[in-house]
């Protein structure tokens, strides 16, 4: 630290002196676009080192130039940056709009905006219009595809489905590997998107709560090196959003914009229609399964008691999927005055999902404004209310999740035919095969009826949420500056569990129905103070300076109280059951922050930074908190260097960077120490027991050792990266090589339980993790009247765990006690691992009877089925313009990434796919009996499928996920200028079409859409498990501006 | 620019003075609302609770599925129709492995560590539980880490030890609990003793049944004469003593509420997996032959009789005609709801009463014909007594009327030839409910007898490790296969 004070001062006092200036230019900036003025635009003198003047409201600007200027440089962000000779005293420019531009100047950590071609790491922005092209509820899915090295995993097609994002592969075992969300500068919660397997509905990541229309860009930090200065909670990267402000001297301006969408099941299983509910090829009306007797017409009884001739309904699942819809309106004032800016707006936002009570309704109010108080001092604040509210039916393993048995109703059953209600609105399942009257439901195992589950056991959460900082900036000198900004993320998330009673699941414990009313605080608070100082020396030197603190402060509140055993039905209210579980967490943790930053240029064409944070986290015990990490990083632009680079007209611009940086974790909260907890025993089957018991309450001591030696864990990483422009800026490409290192990982290690323990907090494990990025784009014709743009880009990650823990040969990542994703040394991050059947010579071996019975399975040791993991991924954007009208087209393409699908186990298990309707032939296992001689029995399709289908064995439940699809399609006209002549007080009109998920291609994966994660934002991947299948929607949207 | 530097400096020193006084800023990483050390009296009942929830939960579905008291249907998805043909798999055994020793028996260290010097009573309650856990699961799963076992931190991979030398053990651990017991005690168990209710001469009578329960053991099939002689050692000396359990009343057992999520954990299963876990042939079909009115509180009729559901077919031939568990393991039973509120039993009156005729019963026992009959006569009339304590009148007289007759009749009273296998049929009935002893009964004894369920052709005699546990513990023993005798007094 002293030493980084001392170096300040020497810069400090390195100041040259200002350049002689002896005439006046003056002249107007406007867009190419519309001809109106550009404000804020920055002009400078090209080889100057001083920055310059902006244009004025009404595009005017004034600059004082030595007599030996040449040139004029306008940059502003959105637009090509353009050099303009001076010839005589008024210049003026007309700028063209940029889609590459915000490549020039990126916002990178804490805010500061760089020039892209002096950082030595990557960051990619993605501007607002890639983000609303395709309409996503989720701004975490806009951003699927379209960034090299970002894996986006939607969970599902319910409303409000969490999204999962993962920058440069997992770099750490149990912790979290998202990366750390910024917004105007102040970290938000983007969390909360977890998915349990056996209980809830679905969890939104709180990124939803976010307006995309509000968002001016996205920029992805990639890794440690670019995020270095966010410290311990960026080591997974940093997405930085940036929402839209007004422009200082533009004049006010009204914006309206709206669109709608419909939503709909984007792929639904193929089903046979020619046998019925049974099995044996037998009608049985009690029956899951659909090997019953082949529909002919015939009249048997029903569950009910009621002759019913057997039909079969095709459409008996789609009809559980009612078509959704979305639609969001804007407003938006913006404009700004001399000194001042300002834009305010309101978004009001609703989607009804495809399944009933699946809805989610947001409010957004922003409010972002900034004015010059002084000469010197700005002041400046972005405010955001938001107020979400939502409702959700059960998902996963849970038998009142309506798609637990509804993507696989047998084939001669519909819902529609019979009451999924009794006169009291409650379920009555069978409880024997005794046709009855009164029952609600066919399905003898317990299963709630999905119209049933759908209409009563529900998921109500509503938000509110406030997010606002305040800035203030202060120059000092030219050349130094001082910036201070505190905000907060707070919200309040108060949420209700309906599990209605007689509902069957493990929060409802015979079917006595639970309520669960939970509330939960959350307050993050931010204060950045910075110091900035900019130099340029020895003529071709030029120095930047950062230093700053950081003091972080985030606390969870969380009152619940569980309330089992509802008394009179379709009441709600907490005090309607019989016993009560409260629930009481603080969770409070705080991190303080030094850093400092020195990036030194040698005539803007070789860069060289150095940054060094020290943080102090509360996560640790007082001898371990306090930890420093650094970070180098160098960026070399060729054809600055050697001009003659770029003499042929090929290459107009190289760049080379490199990077190496290493960043510290926190721990866990609370874990260096152990603590005792409200017993709860249960068992996997729902049964549990609840203290207090009987008038005494139970304090159990926890199975998890926390560990007061606890310290942090690292993530090193090293990146080369390549960036060049060719053809006249026509053709650019972006490479990059990374990899990273994490060691002293914290995790909860396996222990044998016999110690008292069932897991200890150790700092243990390696986990390496490498890979290459590729962006390619262009613009192949380019014409007055008509652009074809084109990028591509491409992701190949890898990641290899080096070692555990001594004595440790796996942990377990998500899912069941099988399948099951591990982290196992030598196997890729979250490889699936599942029962098998026993193998003999690699075949499967059957048992007399020629089956894969359950006694064939391999139970001693879970064998690795499948990685989730993809090979690569990639993208392909493009966009044609033609005068006002354009298309874009954006597919996303994943190749490899193994899925373990419950719900086509089930399809095939239960006799409900298509490919199960040939029965009237007979099938063999691909298998050697006991002695290894070749299996020759015949047995049914029956017996075939439920063979290798049985939820027990998961080796031919596992598929490759690989899909190409039509992520997004946007078609727009602007209506042109002159045609608005006549409505002059409209100044743009702008409508559209817009698609997302228009077309899938999945050639391995049957029957579903593969983008489907039980686990959601957690580690976990690869499993489905009656989920709800993606979606596809489709509509226009209209943006007038006056 | 001086003014500027000024401004800096004072700046950086603001910043400065921030980061000394950050120390206490950060040092609030101490849960607020988590106990670190609570008081014994929250921690006995944490594993009193889980014991009783555990009797009653996978560690009961196990063993009263091996044994057939209980046979499972539901098709080949339900996983126990899977266990009902001995697929109890390592992964099976997780939940209760971590339940028990992470769970009851840390909790209880945690009670002896915090109580022994100044509160023995409740170290000596926690040492009479860890007794019973440690007698239950050696039966259940052979040798098991009992030495340097809970060692926390310090021994995360504990050794084994043999199961023989763990029950010398628990014996000694018995002793020393009794001895607490009766010791001054700055804090006694009250309201907080889930069992007892902080009755210590109950909790006394308790540990001498449970090496009553112990010295049974081993008499086995092929037990050696030191076998025997150390159990008539044993039991002679309880017998003097004579502190045993006195009546129903005295039954070590949990009891549970009628309120959700506190009811019995037999009594949940049944409602959360319906149709899944039905009263076996093999115990009906005993109970039918003898006409044994506890069949109106035990079993519900199906038709107008008793049915029990076949052993190790319920993956295939899927029905639900059979009659299912009643008032006896549910509770009281009001416009067809039970209340669950019956309690998890797991050493009764009339087990300890059938221990007795066992050992009198036998010639390198007590040898005594008639004293045996007297316990085995006491063990019944125990065992009816038990079984209408949720009874509503009607079955009441139902149950009870059929007492005397079945006293009368050969099937109350013992004779030379068959009268161990009348005990322990006898015992199998009245253990309906309690998890692991009927099956160590068969396995000693061979009584009742069973055929195992297609296509095995052994029936198991040991419970795997937990895959946990092995994969984690390098010390953990191989076990071969389940069906290979793996206890000490397995012979």
């Amino acid at each position: 630290m002293k030493k980084l004070l001392q170096s300040l001062f020497i810069l400090l006092f390195i100041a040259t002196s200002a350049i002689a200036q002896d005439r006046t230019i003056t002249g107007t900036v406007t867009a190419q676009e519309d001809g109106l003025p550009l404000p804020g635009v920055s002009v400078r003198i090209k080889g100057a080192s001083n920055s310059g003047v902006s244009t004025n409201a009404a595009g005017k600007f004034s600059i004082k130039v030595s007599a030996d200027a040449k040139v004029l440089i306008f940059s502003s962000v959105g637009y090509s940056m353009r050099e303009i000779a001076i010839r005589g005293s008024v210049v003026n420019a007309s700028l063209e709009t940029d889609s590459k531009s915000l490549s020039e100047v990126v916002v990178t950590a804490l805010g500061q905006k760089r020039e892209a071609k002096s950082l030595g790491y990557a960051a990619t922005t993605v501007k607002n219009s890639d983000l609303t092209a395709g309409r996503s509820t989720n701004v975490v899915n806009a951003l699927a595809g379209k960034v090299a090295g970002v894996k986006i995993l939607s969970t599902g097609g319910a409303t409000g489905a969490s999204s999962n994002i993962n920058i440069r592969q997992a770099t750490t075992f149990t912790g979290s590997n998202q990366p750390l969300w910024v917004l105007d500068g102040i970290p938000i919660d983007n969390g909360g998107g977890d998915q349990s397997v056996n209980t809830g509905s679905t969890n939104s990541n709180r990124g939803i709560d976010l307006n995309q229309d509000d968002i001016e860009s996205v920029t992805i930090l990639k890794g440690p090196a670019a995020a270095v200065l966010y410290g311990s909670r960026a080591v997974a990267g940093a997405v930085i959003v940036t929402t839209k402000k007004g422009s200082k001297g533009q004049a006010g301006r009204v914006e309206l914009s709206s669109n709608y969408n419909y939503i709909e099941v984007n792929r639904l299983p193929d089903y046979q229609n020619e046998y019925s509910q049974g099995t044996n090829g037998v009608y049985d009306p009690f029956s899951q399964m659909s090997w019953g007797a082949k529909i002919t017409g015939q009249a048997l009884p029903n569950y009910l008691g009621n002759l019913e001739t057997l039909t079969a309904y095709p459409d008996n699942v789609k009809d559980i999927f009612k078509g959704g819809y979305n639609l969001q309106n804007n407003v938006t004032f913006s404009g700004g005055t001399e000194k001042t800016a300002y834009y305010f707006n309101y978004g009001n936002f609703k989607e009804s999902g495809y399944i009933d009570n699946n809805t989610l309704a947001k409010n957004n109010f922003t409010v972002n404004a900034s004015t010059q108080l002084s000469k010197n001092l700005t002041i400046s604040s972005s405010i955001q209310y938001i107020h979400n509210n939502s409702v959700g039916t059960p998902v996963g393993n849970a038998r009142s999740n309506p798609l637990f048995d509804g993507m696989t109703l047998p084939r001669t059953y519909n819902l529609a035919n019979y009451p999924f209600e009794t006169a009291a609105g409650l379920n009555n399942i069978p409880t024997s095969r005794v046709p009855n009257a009164g029952y609600t439901y066919y399905n003898i195992l317990g299963t709630d009826n999905p119209l049933w589950s759908i209409k009563y056991v529900l998921y109500k959460q509503k938000i509110d949420r406030a997010i606002g900082n305040v800035g203030l900036d202060y120059k000092i000198a030219d050349w130094l500056s001082a910036n201070y900004k505190i905000g907060i993320d707070q919200y309040t998330n108060v949420s209700k569990t309906i599990n209605e009673k007689s509902s069957n699941n493990n929060q409802s414990a015979s079917r006595a129905g639970s309520i669960i009313d939970n509330t939960t605080n959350r307050r993050e608070v931010s204060s950045y103070f910075n110091l900035v100082a900019n130099k340029r020396f020895l003529k071709d030197f030029g120095a930047r300076f950062l230093l700053g603190n950081e003091i972080n402060y985030r606390r969870t509140d969380q009152l619940q109280v569980t309330g089992n055993g509802i008394q009179a039905a379709h009441n709600y209210n907490i005090s309607n059951t019989l016993t009560y579980v409260p629930l009481q967490t603080i969770r409070e943790q705080s991190l303080v922050g030094v850093y400092a930053d020195i990036s030194l240029d040698y005539k803007s064409f070789a860069y060289l930074s150095f940054t060094g944070r020290r943080d102090v986290s509360s996560t640790f015990a007082p001898d371990k908190r306090s930890y420093f990490y650094p970070k180098i990083d160098a960026s070399f632009i060729a054809t600055e260097a050697f001009p003659e680079l770029k003499q042929n007209d090929i290459l107009t611009y190289l760049k080379i960077r490199a990077n190496y940086a290493k960043v510290g974790r926190e721990a866990p909260i609370y874990s260096t120490g152990t603590y005792f907890g409200t017993a709860g025993p249960s068992d996997g089957f729902g049964p549990n027991l609840i203290f207090p018991f009987n008038g005494v309450n139970g304090q159990t001591f926890s199975n998890a050792a926390g560990n007061i030696n606890i310290k942090p864990e690292f993530t090193a990483s090293r990146e080369v990266g390549l960036e060049a422009k060719l053809l006249k800026d026509r053709l650019s490409i972006d490479i990059a090589y990374y990899s990273t290192k994490s060691t002293d990982i914290i995790f909860s290690v396996p222990s044998a339980p016999s110690s008292g323990f069932s897991s200890t907090l150790l700092n243990a494990g390696t986990l390496k993790a490498h890979g290459i990025e590729l962006l390619i784009s262009g613009t192949p014709i380019k014409s007055t009247n008509f652009n074809w743009d084109l990028s591509v880009n491409f992701t190949k990650g890898r990641n290899e765990v080096v070692e555990l823990a001594p004595g440790v040969p796996f942990i377990g990542n998500g899912g069941f006690t099988n399948p099951q994703g591990r982290i196992v040394t030598g196997y890729q991050y979250g490889t699936l691992f599942g029962q098998v059947f026993k193998k003999l010579n690699g075949k499967d071996v059957v048992d007399a009877n020629g089956r894969l019975s359950s006694g064939q399975i391999n139970t001693t040791e879970l064998q690795p089925i499948g990685d989730p993991n993809p090979k690569w991924t990639g993208g392909v954007n493009t966009t044609f313009s033609y005068k006002g009208l354009s298309l874009s087209l954006f597919a996303d393409i994943r190749y490899g990434g193994d899925i373990y699908s419950r719900t086509i186990t089930d399809l095939r298990r239960y006799g409900v796919a298509a490919e199960t309707g040939n029965r009237d032939r007979l099938y063999m296992h691909n298998a050697v009996y006991a002695d290894g001689t070749p299996n020759n029995t015949l047995i049914t399709a029956e017996q075939y499928y439920g063979d290798l289908y049985s939820s027990a064995a998961q080796e031919y439940a596992v598929f490759d996920g690989s899909w190409i699809r039509l992520r997004e399609a946007t078609l727009s006209y602007r209506i042109p200028g002159k045609l608005l002549n006549k409505l002059s007080f409209i100044k743009g009109i702008n409508v559209g079409l817009t698609g997302r998920n228009l077309l899938m291609y999945a050639p391995n994966f049957p029957h579903l859409d593969p983008e489907n994660n039980l686990l959601g934002v957690g580690n976990g991947q690869g499993i489905e498990y009656n989920g709800q299948p993606q979606t596809r929607t489709y509509g226009g949207f209209l943006k007038l501006s006056f | 620019m001086k003014i500027n530097i000024k401004k800096i400096v004072f700046g950086l020193a603001l910043a400065m003075t921030g980061l000394s006084s950050c120390k206490k800023f950060v040092d609030i990483n101490d849960d607020p609302t988590r106990l670190k050390d609570p008081d014994a009296s929250l921690v006995l009942p944490a594993a009193q609770g889980r014991l009783g929830f555990t009797m009653g939960s996978d560690i009961h579905r196990f063993t009263a599925l091996w044994v057939q008291q209980f046979a499972a249907q539901g098709g080949g998805s339900a996983q126990p129709t899977q266990y009902d043909k001995y697929a109890v798999g390592e992964a099976d055994i997780n939940n209760t492995w971590e339940a028990t020793f992470a769970g009851t028996l840390a909790d209880l260290q945690k009670v002896i560590e915090k109580t022994k010097a100044t509160s023995p009573k409740y170290a000596g309650v926690a040492e009479l539980v860890k007794a019973y856990v440690y007698q239950t699961h050696v039966d259940a799963f052979g040798d098991l880490p009992y030495s340097e076992a809970i060692g926390y931190e310090a021994n995360l991979k504990p050794k084994f030890d043999g199961s023989s030398a763990i029950y010398d053990n628990v014996f000694a651990l018995i002793d020393e609990g009794i001895a607490d017991i009766k010791k001054a005690s700055l804090l006694a168990p009250a309201t907080d003793d889930l069992f007892y209710g902080g009755d210590m001469d109950k909790w006394e009578r308790f540990g001498n049944a449970l090496k009553l329960r112990m010295y049974i053991h081993y008499f086995s099939t092929n037990g050696t004469a030191a076998d025997a002689t150390k159990a008539k050692t044993g039991i002679t000396a309880i017998l003097a003593a004579n502190k045993l359990l006195r009546a129903n009343t005295d039954n070590f057992q949990m009891k549970f509420l009628s309120s959700a999520n506190q009811t019995n954990p037999i009594h949940q299963f049944e409602g959360s997996r319906p149709n899944q876990f039905f009263p076996s042939k093999t115990l009906v079909d005993i109970m039918n032959a003898k006409t044994d009115s506890r069949r109106n509180s035990f079993f519900t009729l199906q038709g107008n009789t008793y049915v029990g559901a076949t052993n190790g077919n319920g993956d295939v031939v899927v029905s639900t005609a059979f009659s299912r568990m009643s008032t006896y393991l549910r509770g009281k039973l009001s416009a067809g709801v039970y209340s669950g509120e019956a309690p998890i039993r797991m050493l009764t009156f009339a087990e300890q009463n059938q221990v007795l005729a066992e050992y009198f019963a036998r010639t390198n026992g007590g040898n005594d014909l008639t004293t045996a009959d007297i316990y085995y006569k006491a063990g019944i009339t125990a065992s009816f007594a038990s079984a209408i304590e949720f009874s509503d009148g009607t079955e009441a007289t139902a149950v009870t009327g059929g007492l005397a007759t079945y006293l009368a009749s050969t099937n109350g009273t013992l004779a030379t030839g068959n009268a161990l296998q009348k005990i322990i049929e006898e015992k199998f009935v009245s253990n309906f409910g309690v998890a692991i002893e009927p099956w160590t009964d068969w396995r000693r004894t061979g009584f009742p007898v069973l055929s195992p369920v297609s296509p095995a052709t052994a029936i198991p005699r040991i419970l795997p490790y937990s895959f946990n546990e092995r994969s984690y513990n390098p010390n953990t023993p191989a076990r071969p296969s389940v069906f290979v005798k793996s206890v000490f007094w397995d012979k």
